[in-house]
């Protein structure tokens, strides 16, 4: 039986040891889901402010606009792949949002509101 | 023969131990991240002096920022990327020396894709722009020399004509007529 060249050995050792690496997947959320109970709730023109804080709590942000307020209700979800190898090292973040933004009048009367719904789409890749 | 063999042998293991030696001072690491969803200009759905606030929000949903802006209020939907890329190229020496001899470059892209959109307080939209960044190549961006301050007032081609192919456009609000006022 022939034996096989020390090159070879060597040559598969190597590939073995380059291609040893790891793969991290990590996944971040911050703030808590909506409550699509409450969101059912609001009614354009009926809903005041404290109904809105009192269904959904606290808005992530408030903002002053021109005929009334804004309220931001935000919750972030990110999904991280990491492949490390011994020469290449690649990186993946993919970040989407619930978000639900409330129009408030300025007798904090609910004029509109936008719901996205987009946090479950973010994913894990590689570039 | 024997030394030959032997000489081919140490030839080859040679070269795989330069190989590997050679490769360890080396890397290549490539990160990107998207935040947020798809930027479209949404051309047909959004026309300034005929789309209202609850139109608007019914095609896109909830905005990523809103704002208040002389009067009128500002709704931004926007997408980010950022594309990392960095080449080393070393060799390593601390066997024989204390450091490592290595050339490294590296780069990083930030870009956004913008929808603007400007209501009235009737709750009108009155203009929206829209810029698309994220398909220039990485490189161009990169090495793209930053405009004089001289050569700003002198764009041949501020607004390009049709969203498509173009990097921004702004749809301003449509004329309003004489007697309506």
């Amino acid at each position: 039986m022939r034996k096989a060249p020390l090159a070879v050995f060597i040559c598969i050792t190597m590939a073995l040891f380059t291609a040893s690496g790891c793969l991290i997947l990590g996944k971040n959320k911050e703030n808590k889901s909506f409550d699509s109970a409450g969101i059912d709730q609001l009614k354009p023109g009926e809903t005041t402010a404290s109904d809105v804080l009192k269904l959904l709590g606290a808005p992530t942000e408030v903002v002053k606009l021109s005929n009334g307020n804004a309220y931001i209700f935000k919750q972030v979800e990110s999904k991280g792949t990491g492949l490390i190898l011994f020469v290449v090292n690649m990186g993946y973040a993919n970040t989407h949002y619930d978000q639900l933004v409330c129009f408030f009048d300025d007798q904090n009367i609910l004029t509109h509101y936008g719901l996205t719904m987009d946090a479950e789409n973010a994913h894990y890749g590689l570039p | 023969m024997p030394i030959m063999a032997f000489r081919n042998r140490f030839y080859s293991i040679l070269a795989v131990l330069i190989l590997f030696v050679g490769s360890s001072g080396c890397s290549l690491r490539l990160l990107w991240q998207e935040e947020g969803r798809p930027v479209l200009p949404h051309d047909e759905d959004l026309a300034p002096g005929s789309t209202n606030l609850t139109q608007a929000l019914a095609i896109l949903g909830a905005p990523d920022r809103v704002m208040e802006l002389n009067g009128e209020n500002v709704l931004v939907y926007q997408q980010s990327f950022i594309d990392s890329r960095q080449v080393s190229l070393g060799i390593p020496l601390q066997s024989f020396y204390t450091s490592l001899v290595k050339f490294s470059g590296s780069g990083e892209v930030g870009t956004s894709d913008y929808l603007i959109l400007f209501f009235n307080n009737d709750y009108l939209l009155t203009r929206k722009i829209y810029e698309k960044n994220s398909e220039f190549p990485f490189l161009k961006t990169l090495m793209a020399k930053p405009q004089s301050v001289n050569q700003r007032g002198k764009q041949t081609r501020p607004y390009p004509e049709n969203g498509k192919n173009s990097d921004l456009v702004i749809t301003p609000a449509p004329p309003v007529p004489s007697d309506s006022r």
